[in-house]
């Protein structure tokens, strides 16, 4: 009989993001009962919150600016490829001027925070994470997108952009480590959920599922993509979950091989053949072409024998997410561009 | 709106356009509420009909400039308003974001209409380089999803569906898989 031996299920490698300081305001050491112990005004949330919206809306990631430009060097790139591409790149330009956000869709904004259990905040993180939050999209030239039912069929824009979706976990630590998406409706829209069996576990059967499903993800969604496919999954929405953090990138550091405990594992090799496939569709950064994606994420879960969810989504062209942390060293937010 | 269909008949799927004047822009909840008048015996305004309509939400314009970002949202969600509207003579000229359902390209082919694709992300390059101004047309109440009427300059779009029945995207969506090559 197995003895039992606990899996962490994603196995994150080290954190190689480079971060900007926003410095140590709110943040202090003390100890209790021997162990130290990072006190964290609810404030610095609040600013962290609102620092994070204003650079995710007009900011980059480096790695996929550069995914961008490559695309005007590539002779199998079409014309219309690099037309979109050099389209994108101006915008990018334009946007980092920080009073036109990248897109009108400025998005929802979700938060996913690590809370170590000896940071103490002594607040609703989630009220001044949302303070914050409501702070970026009043002060800045954003969009309002969220509303609110009132009944089943009457609705109301909230005005604010709330309510923001905010998940806290607790456990082992004491540092804060936070993930910022303002996911736009465009994308959000082109995230699926299929609820396949066995049968499609083999080479050939999955990757014409694949070929299919990918075509029916179409232009809507503003490619080049970022593609995240997962596979299996101890329910529907744990696969989900990974969808999306699969396509912000933040399970690339995963092992990329599974093991007996049924670790969650990146497939390289789909990715590589994913990829083909995308380029093969022909629909290209949304006018013909090659660039229908920038790049793949295909994650493998372990599953329940009766089920087999898969999922399937994408990160756009509004490719919007940033890290953020907080330690003994101060306030810390990933470096855009 | 007579004269840009003609123009636009002179041209296939795919070409390249520039855009210049006027467009109305509605998205999700105006066509709800305009589909509503429809419904209960009433018309579409005329300057639904008079001009091109632009699907898209603004952000809020900055102090100072003419327009903020401003880029398309998806046409597919509009996709169900597309004949009912083009047979009161609306919609007939539509520029958005993203492939279409067939009854898109079908209702095109029956009353003459055009879908215009614009490119998708770059919408704070759309506000300074080629929106020149912005105003609310009706519904201010609604606002990012208000009935707006914009001024264009060079607004890069491409014909996705014409009047005779082509769409830029049936063949690469809708045409079978390929035969796959699985490499070990």
């Amino acid at each position: 009989m197995p003895e039992f031996r606990y899996q962490e299920l994603f196995e994150l490698g080290p954190d190689e993001t480079p971060y900007r300081s926003l410095g140590s305001d709110g943040v202090a050491a003390t100890r209790l009962d021997g162990r130290e112990i990072l006190k964290v005004e609810p404030e610095a949330l609040e600013r962290l919150a609102r620092a994070a919206i204003e650079d995710v809306s007009h900011l980059l990631r480096p790695g996929h600016l550069a995914q961008v430009r490559k695309i005007l060097d590539d002779p199998e790139a079409s014309r219309n490829d690099r037309f979109v591409a050099l389209e994108l790149l101006k915008n990018a330009n334009i946007a980092a001027g920080r009073i036109l956000p990248g897109c009108q869709d400025t998005g929802t904004a979700i938060v996913l925070g690590h809370k170590g259990e000896n940071v103490f905040t002594g607040a609703n993180d989630a009220e001044w994470l949302s303070k914050g939050i409501y702070r970026a999209y009043q002060e800045l030239n954003l969009r309002f997108s969220q509303l609110a039912p009132l009944d089943v069929y009457t609705e109301k824009n909230t005005g604010t952009n709330l309510p923001a979706q905010i998940e806290l976990h607790a456990e082992p630590g004491d540092a804060y480590e936070l993930l910022f998406i303002t996911k736009g409706g465009g994308s959000a829209n082109k995230t699926f959920l299929y609820q396949e069996t066995k049968a499609l576990l083999n080479p050939e059967s999955l990757l014409r599922f694949i070929a299919e499903k990918i075509r029916t993800i179409g232009t809507s969604a503003c490619p080049p993509y970022h593609l995240a496919l997962v596979v299996g999954g101890t329910s529907a929405e744990a696969t989900m979950k990974a969808v999306k953090l699969a396509s912000t990138h933040y399970l690339d550091r995963l092992p990329t091989t599974g093991n007996d405990l049924g670790r969650a594992f990146r497939d390289l090799d789909l990715e590589g053949k994913v990829l083909k496939l995308c380029n093969e569709t022909g629909i290209g950064a949304q006018f013909g072409g090659k660039y229908f994606a920038h790049d793949v994420r295909v994650v493998r879960l372990p599953r329940h024998g009766a089920s087999c969810p898969v999922g399937l989504g994408v990160s756009c062209s509004a490719d919007r997410q940033i890290l953020a942390r907080i330690d003994r060293d101060g306030v810390f937010l990933e470096q855009l561009e | 709106m007579g004269e840009i269909r003609a123009e636009l008949s002179k041209h296939s799927v795919t070409t390249q356009l520039s855009l210049t004047g006027p467009l109305i822009v509605a998205r999700d909840i105006a066509h709800a509420r305009l589909k509503e008048r429809l419904d209960a015996g009433g018309d579409l305004p005329s300057y639904f009909k008079d001009h091109c309509i632009y699907y898209a939400g603004p952000a809020k314009t900055p102090k100072g400039l003419a327009s903020g970002s401003f880029g398309p949202t998806t046409a597919g969600r509009m996709d169900s308003y597309v004949g009912p509207f083009q047979e009161r003579g609306g919609s007939l000229v539509m520029l958005a974001k993203g492939n279409r359902s067939r009854q898109v390209r079908d209702a095109c082919k029956k009353f003459g209409g055009f879908y215009l694709g614009s490119i998708g992300g770059p919408a704070a390059r759309l506000a300074e380089h080629s929106i020149k101004k912005v105003e609310v047309q009706e519904f201010p109440e609604l606002g990012m999803e208000a009935i707006w009427r914009i001024e264009v300059e060079d607004f890069p779009a491409f014909i996705v569906v014409d009047d005779q029945g082509n769409d830029f995207y049936a063949d690469l969506i809708e045409k079978p898989l390929p035969t796959l090559q699985i490499t070990p």
